[in-house]
This record gives C-alpha cells, sequence and structure tokens, in this order.
C-alpha cells in the first residue's frame, strides 16, 4: 500500500469519526464496494502517475545536464583515448555510453589484430552504435506506456464507478420508495466523486506523456546525430589507419 | 532503487496525501443553497392589447347577478341532471317532484294538494339569483295559483317584450307580493334575460295545464338549477334517499392534477354574452390603412397652412421630424419634440419653423370617426417635407 492509501484511510477514519453528512469521507465511505474499489484504484493510479512523471522529469534533465558537459569535452580537442579511459571507468549515461562503446569496439580491433584488416569495423561499430543508442532511449521512455494507459483508461475507470453508483442509488430509491432529491443525491454525489478522480488522473497523466514523449525523442535525436558524426570521425580513423598500413 | 535517484513515489504520494487532507477539510462544509423563491408566470400585454380587451359597451345593461366570466360552457353541469328526469316522464298527474326540494316542505305539501303545478317551472328559474327572500313570496302565492296561471297565460307576451329591455334591477322588488299576476311574469323575465331562449317564455303561457308539456318544460330547465337545487333536497322527506355522492371523475382530477396553473377558459353553466362596461377609451377594431392615410392626409393639409418658411437652402436635404401628442381634441398634449435636429446651423431655422407650425395649430381639428382610434393616434411623428408641403 502506498503512503498516499494510507494517509487517506488514516484521515478517513478520523473524518468518519465526525460524520458529517456531505464530507469526502462519507461520502468515501456510505459508497458500494465497487464504487470504493474503483476510487483507490484510480487514487493509486493517480499516485503512479505522478511518481513517473516526477522521476521522469528528473531523469531528463540528468541526462540533458550530461549530454551538454559531454559534448563540451567531447568536441574541445582532447584526445579521444584519454577521454575513453576517464570515461569507462565509471558507469555512464547518455551520449558517453554511446562513445564508450564505439571506443570499445575500435580498440578492440586495434589492439586485438594489428595486422588484420580494418575490413568491417565500420559495420560492427554502426552496430554498437546503433544498439547502446536503443539502449538508451528504452531507458528513457520506460513507464511513459503507464502513463498513456491510465490517460486513456482512468476516466472509463471513473466512468465506470460512476454508472455503478447510480444504478446502487436508483435501487434504493426503489427499495425506500421515496424520491425526494434528498434523497438521491447523496448516492449521484459519491458516484460523481469516482469520475472526477478518474479525470484528477487522467488529465495530468495526458499532458505528461505527451510532454515527455516529445522530450524523449528530442533526445534521441541527438544521440543518433552524435552517433553519426562519431562514426564518420571513426571511418574517417579506419581509412588513414589502412592507408599508414598499405604505405609501410 | 535509491530514493535520491527515484523521488517520484514518494514526492507523489506526499503530494496526493496533502491534496486529500485538503480535499478533507474544504469538502466539510457544503454551502446550501439559497431557499428558492416561486417564480408566477406573467403575460404582458402592450397598451392596445388591454384596451382591445378592456372594450366594452357604453349602453351595456348592470346585471345585477354577479356572474363568472365563463368563455366556455361547462360540460359537468349539464352531464349531472340527466339521471333524475325520469320521475317526472313517468307520473304525469302529479306535479313534478324535481320542482319540491326547492321550497321548504311545508310547502311542498301545498302544492301537491293544489291542482295547479303549471307555475312551479316558472317560478323556480327565479330562484337561480341565491336571494333568500324570494322563498317567503312564493310561499304566499299558493293558494291563489290556479288563476295566476290564466291570467299569466294572457299577460306574459306583452307584459315580457317591454321587460326585456329593462335593466335588470327592475325584476328585483318582486318581493312585495301585490298582485300575484304581476309576480308571475317577472320571474319569466328573469329566466329570459341571461339566458338567450326566447322561446321558453312564449311557450309557457299556451298550455293550461297539459302536464306532459309540463314535464318538457320541467327537463329544459332542470340542468339550470340544478347547483342550487343540491344543498335545498335534504329538507324534503321523501326525496332524502336520491341525492346520492355522485361519483365525480372531475373533482378527483382536479385533486390530482398538480399541474402548473395556467390560463384556461372560465366555464360556467351559461356563456356571458353580455359585454362588460369598459373604459371609454378602449379601442377594440384597429385603424385601416385606408383610413391612416386620410388621417396622414387631414394633418398634413392643416400643417401646411400653419407652416410658413421661405428661406429654403436647397443644397441639403433635410426633413424635420416632430413627434407631437394630440389629445383626443385634437390639442398638443406635451411640447413637441425635434427628433432630428440638424448638425447645420442653416437648418435650424428650417427646424424651428416647423416646431412653430405645430404650436400653432394647435387644436387640430379631428374628424369624429377618429375618436374610437385615439388610442392609435394619439402619439404621431410628423415629417415637415418642404417638397411635399409648401
Amino acid at each position: 500500500m502506498n503512503p498516499a492509501d494510507i494517509a487517506a484511510t488514516g484521515v478517513a477514519a478520523t473524518g468518519f469519526a465526525q460524520g458529517s453528512e456531505v464530507s469526502l469521507l462519507s461520502m468515501f465511505w456510505s459508497a458500494h464496494i465497487v464504487v470504493k474499489l474503483v476510487m483507490l484504484g484510480l487514487l493509486a493510479a493517480s499516485v503512479w502517475c505522478w511518481a513517473i512523471i516526477i522521476n521522469k522529469a528528473i531523469l531528463l534533465r540528468r541526462t540533458q545536464r550530461a549530454i551538454d558537459q559531454f559534448e563540451e569535452v567531447f568536441w574541445s580537442g582532447a584526445s579521444l583515448d584519454e577521454l575513453y579511459t576517464t570515461l569507462s571507468a565509471r558507469p555512464t549515461s547518455g551520449m558517453a555510453s554511446l562513445f564508450v562503446a564505439a571506443m570499445r569496439e575500435w580498440r578492440r580491433s586495434v589492439q586485438g589484430a594489428a595486422t588484420s584488416t580494418f575490413m568491417g569495423l565500420q559495420a560492427r561499430i554502426e552496430k554498437v552504435l546503433d544498439v547502446s543508442i536503443a539502449r538508451e532511449v528504452e531507458k528513457l521512455e520506460s513507464n511513459l506506456l503507464v502513463l498513456a494507459t491510465v490517460a486513456s483508461a482512468s476516466p472509463f475507470i471513473g466512468l465506470f464507478g460512476t454508472v455503478w453508483g447510480i444504478m446502487s442509488s436508483f435501487r434504493s430509491i426503489a427499495a425506500s420508495r421515496n424520491t425526494s432529491l434528498a434523497v438521491v443525491a447523496p448516492g449521484i454525489a459519491e458516484a460523481l466523486f469516482a469520475t472526477a478522480i478518474g479525470l484528477f488522473a487522467a488529465i495530468p497523466a495526458l499532458i505528461a506523456y505527451n510532454k515527455l514523449q516529445g522530450d524523449v525523442a528530442k533526445k534521441q535525436a541527438q544521440l543518433e546525430g552524435f552517433a553519426d558524426e562519431f562514426s564518420s570521425i571513426l571511418s574517417r580513423q579506419i581509412d588513414q589507419r589502412a592507408a599508414h598500413d598499405q604505405a609501410a | 532503487m535509491s530514493l535520491r535517484d527515484h523521488p517520484g513515489a514518494a514526492l507523489s504520494g506526499g503530494g496526493h496525501a496533502l491534496l486529500l487532507a485538503a480535499m478533507v477539510f474544504s469538502f466539510a462544509h457544503s454551502s446550501k443553497f439559497d431557499d428558492a423563491q416561486e417564480t408566477i408566470p406573467v403575460e404582458m400585454l402592450t397598451d392596445s392589447q388591454f384596451n382591445q380587451i378592456m372594450k366594452g359597451e357604453k349602453t351595456a345593461k348592470l346585471s345585477e347577478k354577479p356572474q363568472q366570466k365563463a368563455q366556455k360552457l361547462a360540460e359537468i353541469a349539464e352531464a349531472k341532471p340527466v339521471v333524475t328526469r325520469d320521475p317526472a316522464k313517468t307520473d304525469v298527474p302529479t306535479p313534478p317532484p324535481r320542482a319540491q326540494p326547492v321550497e321548504d316542505p311545508g310547502r311542498s305539501e301545498e302544492a301537491k294538494a293544489a291542482p295547479t303545478p303549471p307555475e312551479r317551472p316558472v317560478d323556480e328559474p327565479a330562484k337561480a339569483q341565491p336571494e333568500p327572500q324570494k322563498a317567503e313570496p312564493a310561499k304566499t302565492e299558493p293558494a291563489a295559483k290556479a288563476e295566476p296561471a290564466k291570467q299569466a297565460a294572457v299577460t306574459p307576451p306583452d307584459a315580457v317584450a317591454p321587460d326585456a329591455e329593462e335593466p335588470k334591477p327592475v325584476a328585483k322588488p318582486k318581493p312585495e307580493p301585490k298582485k300575484v299576476a304581476e309576480a308571475k311574469p317577472e320571474p319569466k323575465k328573469i329566466v329570459a334575460e341571461p339566458k338567450p331562449r326566447p322561446v321558453e317564455p312564449q311557450k309557457k303561457p299556451e298550455p293550461k295545464f297539459k302536464p306532459d308539456e309540463l314535464a318538457k318544460l320541467l327537463e329544459e330547465q332542470k340542468p339550470k338549477d340544478k347547483p342550487q337545487e343540491m344543498p335545498a333536497k335534504p329538507k324534503s322527506g321523501e326525496e332524502s334517499a336520491e341525492p346520492t355522492p355522485k361519483f365525480d371523475l372531475s373533482a378527483i382530477s382536479r385533486l390530482l392534477n398538480k399541474d402548473a396553473p395556467q390560463q384556461k377558459a372560465a366555464t360556467g353553466r351559461e356563456l356571458q354574452q353580455v359585454a362588460s362596461l369598459g373604459s371609454p377609451t378602449a379601442s377594440a377594431s384597429k385603424m385601416s390603412p385606408s383610413l391612416w392615410a386620410q388621417l396622414d392626409g387631414i394633418l398634413q393639409d392643416q400643417y401646411r397652412h400653419c407652416w410658413n418658411f421661405v428661406g429654403l437652402a436647397g443644397q441639403q436635404k433635410y426633413v424635420p421630424q416632430i413627434h407631437v401628442q394630440y389629445a383626443q381634441d385634437g390639442g398638443l398634449v406635451g411640447a413637441p419634440e425635434l427628433l432630428n435636429p440638424p448638425a447645420d446651423p442653416n437648418l435650424r431655422s428650417l427646424a424651428d419653423s416647423a416646431l412653430r407650425a405645430v404650436r400653432r395649430c394647435n387644436p387640430l381639428r379631428i374628424p369624429a370617426q377618429y375618436q374610437p382610434f385615439y388610442d392609435q393616434w394619439k402619439g404621431r411623428i410628423v415629417r415637415f417635407d418642404p417638397e411635399d408641403m409648401l
């Protein structure tokens, strides 16, 4: 159980003791068990969504900062070998992990078989870059689908709770044979509360999903651009080495 | 998954808890609605509509009988008496039993003894008016009933005709039983007046003692006295069993009906056909276009004579329009008002001359035929077009 629900139930207990007619808690407690489940589920979905949103926002900001730092170092003209030795010592993320993966492949080819040709090295490096791009992007956009799912499903779930609540309040009208609004209103209010929670969960989820999706796509484009540039640098190196070897 | 790297769950959980707590407190008090006031539908009437409604005849008779305005004949009032009709048909020789409940028990015995029932139906309609005194003069009559009936047969045709024109109040002082023969025709008049049924008074005198006709007459008139009879009934011993409480469907539906009150045609036992006395300025009909054109011509003709303006500034087309209010005799009411003051100071003299013309023609001669339509021409906008007028 997540903290919000604990808090909710804790507050609920105290609120119910006061027993005011139309308060939020009495509305919750007098609801049918299905409606209660729907409300709790939607509340949990909302908590989860917000957790994802916060984590993703932080992650994206960190990634952006890391990319900026790395690009600064990379284009500063320092030796790539030195850069590789410093970066490979600790876990990397983003562009740096691309660089490390490609350099590792490069070094392996150069050191492992000094006499061997550079045939196929270019293709291998590109493969490695592709794979690490995919890994990075996957890290960035994991859990985003949860947001999309919550955004599209929670209004329906809330609507389900509302329909159920109205159904049961109509049944209680039929049982009590009293149609005055005072009898009907609490049931309908509690039913509508379910839809309200559904919308409360769905709206931020939808907005954040669109925003985060756009940010991730931007990062992916940055990574792909860097990969292309880096592989062209490496291919130039390969050609120079090949020419050098032939001359020697 | 450290809290430092992924603070989302904790943050979001805490945020939701705070939000819930805030909502619990803010929802604790729900504001009550103000007590709704009942709305009453109001129909708007324009002045002229009101006047049309109030239109009346100056010569209408004053009716002493307070009638409810009836726009529609009631169905229920006529449906009731059908049940009690049969006894009158069957025992012809005896006086009609329907008439009895109206009078006091003592009288009804007398009536049975007397061999002359014909005046009974004649008498009854008179009772339709809620006058308590009528029973007393009627009681004195029965002794002399045989002759009065015969005399009544002779007198009514001439007596009815003049009386029909008289206003009803004349019929009222009847209670003094000076001459029974006189008293007789009068009740008939009252029957004849409110209901447009001139046939009955002539029918009645003809048969001296024809019980068949009597029964018919009775049937005809019964429907009308029904409501008055009902309360009187319990008095007579023999009929006490008859007034079973009627199962009135409409009464139930009236009780059940919870619809908002709407205007319905007022129903009554008889249509109200006499025009009420309305206000004298009320106008029922509207002026026809040709009347309008004539009136315009008359006004323009008179204003043309009052208007003299020479310095015509021809370059600009300007037609002063003056709103004038007339009294019923054609005099001015209030000051004439220039509706379109000219921007050009040169034209001001033209406007002033038009105003002067209106003031000079103060009592306009307005033909009498327009008097009924005063409401429609009391406010006019007069155009002083130099090309038309000069």
